[in-house]
């Protein structure tokens, strides 16, 4: 183990942080008794995806009455449609295999997220890059234990290469602009090196961009925005988006953000959907392949006929 | 009642009150958690003897916990942040001669942990409050030993940088006001 008290000064405030969360633990009593029975209706629904059953006829006739009468619901949106989110960056060809798998975006005045505010992800068959734009020198915050750290240049800037003993995982960084850098990380199961992760950085350059998107919403809820935009292939997941109010503060937002979750025929996200993950709410198939559903920081924050109202403003393809 | 649910009751008894503190560390909210170890149980039910049979049942089941948290709430967690009161009524360590500023300090560091990457904050519960060492965590998390160390080592500077960042910006606006 390392020595993290080097790191971090003091972890008994840490610790005891960790523990007051945990006192906030559920009553596990309370979690057994519904375990036969969630594993049952599992089990019903298995069975019905694998048979085609009378399980699976029962739960579309359910969501069709479902739909129908969510037609009625009043339409809240009324806002400008979801913009797409604009990275500041591109990243080239990249070596070894490495596809993109995903994106993150967030808003540059998100006051709660102050780190990775966007990033790209790529995965090839030996390896894991993430390429990130952030508004904090990573060579300040990564403090090596066992790593170590040399200097080099990507595209005539100085940067910082950071690598693990192992060569199991690489970084690098560099100035991109004032108050802004980029990143790379890399990871793999096998050695890789310097010239692995000085590769993907020289395929970054600072032309903005759009990621492809699967979701559009052709009217925000009015007094809405999206404050983080993600998509991660690998979580089966095509998009997800988080809606806050405009007036969002430290204080006071909390409870009143939702998230917009969206697929285009992922059978992983429908299986979240249906599966045991119930605060996910008023899923509905959009298209001929795509399905999307909400996901509220606080059930209280938004009533069902607003969440309806705004699915019927999500297009997925 | 069958063999297999008398077994899977003394399993789930044996591991829940660790499992659900676990979650609520990683989570810092009830009912996500109670989300989180309810499907994990079900899932746990549906293959007891894989489950049971693991080498070390206690990792397979916060493996199978941090799973469904990082799939499914990547977002949310990120943007979490616990009200003070929370930390003031449950934190069990000893009073400090400075309690006010103790506490000022402990409700920032939970921000601060609300805003790590959820690989970052997953080892670091693991680390911390678990008291895991690498190769626990790497087992959790499905990772390499280095990269274990890593994201402690990240989660902990980025933490150690936002706090060094802050109290700056308190002395200047204290120097400010002084003149």
């Amino acid at each position: 183990m390392t020595n993290d008290t080097d790191l971090f000064g003091d972890t008994d405030d840490l610790r005891a942080i960790l523990h007051s969360r945990a006192a906030l633990a559920p009553n596990p009593d309370d979690l057994i008794p519904a375990v036969r029975p969630l594993a049952r209706r599992r089990r019903l629904r298995r069975r019905g995806a694998l048979f085609g059953g009378v399980v699976v006829l029962t739960t579309l006739a359910l969501i069709g009455a479902t739909m129908l009468r969510s037609v009625e619901a009043p339409v809240i949106p009324s806002g400008p449609p979801l913009l797409p989110p604009a990275f500041p960056f591109s990243v080239g060809n990249l070596p070894d295999g490495l596809v993109p798998t995903g994106w993150l975006s967030t808003g540059s005045d998100l006051t709660l997220q102050p780190f990775d505010r966007d990033s790209m992800d790529f995965t090839g068959p030996r390896a894991h890059a993430t390429v990130q734009y952030v508004n904090f020198d990573p060579a300040l915050t990564l403090i090596p234990t066992s790593q170590t750290s040399t200097l080099a240049a990507v595209h005539g800037a100085p940067a910082v290469v950071v690598t693990d003993p192992t060569g199991e995982f690489a970084s690098v960084s560099w100035p991109a602009a004032p108050g802004r850098w980029f990143a790379v990380d890399m990871q793999a199961q096998s050695v890789i090196g310097e010239p692995a992760v000085l590769a993907v950085a020289d395929a970054v350059t600072a032309t903005p961009s759009s990621p492809p998107t699967t979701l559009d919403i052709a009217h925000l809820p009015a007094g809405f925005r999206a404050f983080s935009w993600q998509q991660d292939k690998r979580a089966g997941v095509d998009d997800d988006v988080e809606l806050c109010p405009t007036t969002m503060t430290k204080a006071s937002g909390e409870k009143s953000c939702f998230t917009v979750v969206a697929s285009n025929g992922s059978q992983t996200i429908k299986r979240a959907f249906f599966g045991n993950f119930t605060q996910v709410r008023n899923v509905r198939r959009i298209g001929s392949r795509g399905w999307a559903g909400v996901y509220p920081d606080h059930p209280a924050g938004i009533s069902s006929a607003e969440i309806d109202g705004l699915l019927r403003e999500v297009s997925v393809g | 009642m069958n063999g297999v649910e008398v077994d899977f009751d003394a399993f789930a008894r044996e591991h829940l009150p660790s499992l659900v503190r676990f979650a609520a560390a990683l989570t810092g909210d009830t009912q996500l958690a109670q989300d989180l170890v309810q499907d994990t149980l079900v899932r746990a039910y549906t293959r007891m003897s894989r489950v049971a049979g693991a080498d070390r049942p206690d990792l397979y089941l916060r493996r199978m916990v941090l799973n469904g948290y990082l799939s499914w709430r990547r977002r949310w967690y990120q943007r979490t942040v616990q009200p003070v009161a929370d930390y003031e009524h449950a934190a069990p360590h000893p009073v400090t001669p400075d309690p006010a500023g103790r506490i000022a300090d402990r409700a920032e560091l939970a921000v601060l942990l609300g805003q790590l990457s959820r690989a970052q904050r997953a080892a670091i519960v693991l680390r911390f409050y678990e008291d895991r060492d690498d190769d626990e965590i790497a087992a959790v998390l499905g990772c390499a030993t280095a990269t274990v160390r890593s994201h402690v080592s990240r989660g902990l500077a980025a933490m150690r940088l936002r706090i060094k960042t802050e109290k700056d910006s308190d002395i200047t606006r204290g120097e400010a006001a002084t003149a």
